[in-house]
């Protein structure tokens, strides 16, 4: 069965102007998201994944280039290439929502939380501020807040962290969006609020076929609470599928390292755990080849010369690697340096 | 702290302030050369001799100072700052007459500014670094370094010489004719305008640019609204709070300048009563006024202090 997917990003570029030159700073980037899913963007810090989704909404920085490449699909619609009015009017906050990262300071402190959640409620819906107080209320309920009427009242900081997602999940579900971006929700919680919000989510998605983009560097977290994942590295995706077989059965040897650079319960206490050597090229100066080449066991001479397309590899998910791992048992490789070595 | 609690201990705060005022205020005008005395019996058309230790005794000047401080501090808490040596009119009732001009004038004055300044930073903001941002920081910067006393002369020589359309000079009260009111004080309040503009849409454009950056800011686009909402719904009031203590501080400067102006432009406010008391040694008059203006200026700064919690909820709490 193949569901129409909501959002289709193709080979999407963002570039931006830095004090260094130019940064490319999503490179070539692509993604399917079906109405109903959770998909997971994982990778490091600058990774390219928070520009991503915010390039769907095309809320950019000031320094990303206006020269935006390849394309957006949006319920069938191209929408990379739409006006700023067009985007505001019909897609932001309207058909596309976003919930960020930190709430202590994503929302107004100098007005009330209800006012929040009833002005883009009055934009898109075109209804009165009583019925849209009555549909906030609703809504505060809905994402657990208790006293919803008290609490429409309130100035933010009279609330505690995990009561500001929450708002902030009410402010951007207010229009029935389809999609939902959410972009590490729960990075500034604490752990057990955390799993209070994903679970918000999970009911949200679940009562209203609602697709969700979960951005995060947590690997837990993705595993366990999205259905597709994306792993992101240098402003690309280098490996792509379902959760599940990602994870239990990595191809591209950055997952694998990930993934064994996750602590587990099961390891015996002090067992050091692995890291990745090296650092992420600079964007600025990105490398001919694969970008991961400089930190990878694996890496060849074709490495350093041919940038690896996203194809599908031996576990038939799509992976952008010339010498994928094979299967869950196949070892990433000895080091960096031997695979330098080699080389010369 | 509530904020009852804030306001009571402002409150205590000002009186403290105005104290300390109204004594600076008297030692200096006691430390002034040229002795009133002298100069009362100077000016009268038959002096006698032993008339200067008269009129010392008369006026008080033979106590020492601080029970004369405190007298004349009594006197002025009951609203009795003297009489004036030369006309004879008490100083509060000459302060009450003028007042009402000077008080129109630097309303005014106010609300042209901020009406200027608060679009035009705001446009700034939005463009920040772009043509128009350059364009308008040369214009401020270029309106600020010209005294307003020299733009008032200049907005007289086109406005009332040259097209005719404002009086040069002279002043027509309220209850006589509104819109004849409001002309009249047109060209002197756009003159203490110019200085104000400047500074405000500078501060103002600033504070803007840094609320801009904040994550509502990029909430308030992501759900869609519109530029203008985010920037007027959204970005203004979290700005606003240096503007209004920006505003606050400058209302001294304000009424320095009517000074001039009122002058240039013939007003009958407190500015020309200065000018004329101090032209005239009229000491106790100059002394009444510059108490007065500077409890104006204490008590206009405690006003502003109490709009912080109605702009920013967490002053609040």
């Amino acid at each position: 069965m193949t569901v129409e997917p909501i959002l289709e990003v193709k080979d999407l570029r963002i570039q931006f102007k830095t004090p260094q030159g130019i940064a490319e700073v999503v490179n070539g980037v692509n993604l399917s998201i079906a109405p109903g899913r959770v998909h997971g963007l994982v990778g490091e810090s600058g990774s390219g994944k928070s520009v991503t989704a915010r390039a769907v909404l095309g809320i950019l920085p000031r320094n990303a280039l206006h020269k935006r490449e390849g394309s957006v699909r949006f319920a069938g619609e191209e929408i990379l290439g739409l006006s700023e009015d067009e985007m505001r009017k019909r897609i932001r906050g309207r058909r596309i929502a976003m919930v960020f990262q930190d709430p202590m300071t994503a929302l107004n402190p100098v007005m009330r939380v209800g006012k929040q959640i009833v002005l883009p409620m009055r934009r898109h819906l075109g209804i009165n501020g009583k019925e849209a107080k009555a549909r906030a209320i609703d809504l505060l309920g809905q994402v657990g807040i208790p006293d919803p009427e008290e609490k429409f009242k309130v100035y933010p900081h009279q609330l505690s962290g995990g009561q500001r997602q929450r708002i902030m999940i009410a402010l951007a579900l207010s229009c029935d969006p389809e999609l939902l971006i959410a972009d590490e929700p729960t990075t500034a919680l604490d752990v057990t609020v955390q799993a209070q919000i994903l679970d918000l989510f999970d009911k949200l998605r679940r009562e209203r076929n609602l697709a969700v983009l979960l951005v995060s560097h947590d690997l837990s977290l993705i595993a366990e609470r999205c259905d597709e994942v994306s792993v992101m590295y240098a402003g690309r995706v280098v490996e792509t599928g379902s959760a599940i077989s990602t994870f239990e059965a990595p191809q591209h040897p950055y997952t694998k390292a990930l993934e064994e650079a996750r602590p587990s319960l099961e390891n015996p206490p002090h067992t050091v755990l692995r890291t990745i050597p090296g650092r992420p090229p600079q964007l600025t100066d990105l490398p001919h080849g694969c970008s991961f080449a400089n930190r990878c066991p694996r890496m060849t001479e074709l490495c350093l010369d041919v940038d690896p397309p996203l194809e599908p590899g031996p576990a038939g998910r799509p992976v952008a690697c010339h010498h994928p791992v094979a299967g869950p048992d196949e070892p990433l490789g000895v080091s960096v340096t031997a695979a330098k070595e080699r080389i010369s | 702290m509530t904020y009852a609690k804030v306001i009571a201990m402002r409150a205590v705060h000002l009186v403290v302030v105005l104290l300390g005022v109204s004594f600076l205020v008297y030692l200096l005008l006691d430390l002034l050369p040229g002795d009133t005395a002298e100069v009362l019996v100077a000016s009268s058309s038959n002096p006698t001799p032993g008339a200067v230790e008269e009129i010392r005794k008369e006026l008080g000047l033979d106590q020492p100072f601080m029970v004369r401080y405190v007298q004349w501090l009594g006197n002025a808490i009951t609203g009795d700052l003297g009489v004036s040596f030369r006309t004879g009119q008490p100083v509060t009732e000459a302060i009450g007459e003028r007042l009402p001009v000077t008080i129109q004038l630097l309303i005014m004055a106010e609300i042209i500014s901020l009406a200027i300044a608060v679009p035009l930073a705001v446009a700034a903001a939005r463009r920040r670094d772009q043509a128009f941002d350059r364009v308008v920081s040369v214009f401020t910067f270029t309106l600020q370094s010209i005294p307003n006393f020299v733009v008032s002369l200049v907005l007289i020589v086109i406005f009332a010489v040259t097209l005719n359309w404002l009086p040069a000079i002279g002043f027509v009260p309220l209850q006589e004719d509104v819109l004849g009111n409001i002309r009249s004080l047109l060209i002197p309040s756009i003159a203490l305008a110019s200085a104000l503009v400047p500074l405000y849409m500078r501060v103002l454009r600033n504070e803007m640019i840094r609320t801009l950056q904040e994550d509502y800011i990029l909430v308030a686009r992501s759900v869609g609204l519109t530029q203008r909402s985010v920037l007027f719904r959204y970005a203004l009031k979290p700005s606003l709070p240096t503007l209004v203590t920006v505003v606050g501080i400058n209302i001294g400067t304000l009424i320095g300048g009517t000074l001039l102006i009122e002058l240039i432009s013939g007003l009958p406010g407190i500015g020309t009563l200065i000018y004329s008391g101090i032209n005239n040694r009229d000491y106790v008059l100059v002394q009444g006024l510059i108490l007065f203006i500077a409890c104006a200026y204490v008590l206009a700064n405690f006003i502003v202090d109490m709009i912080y919690p109605l702009l920013d909820p967490r002053v609040r709490v």
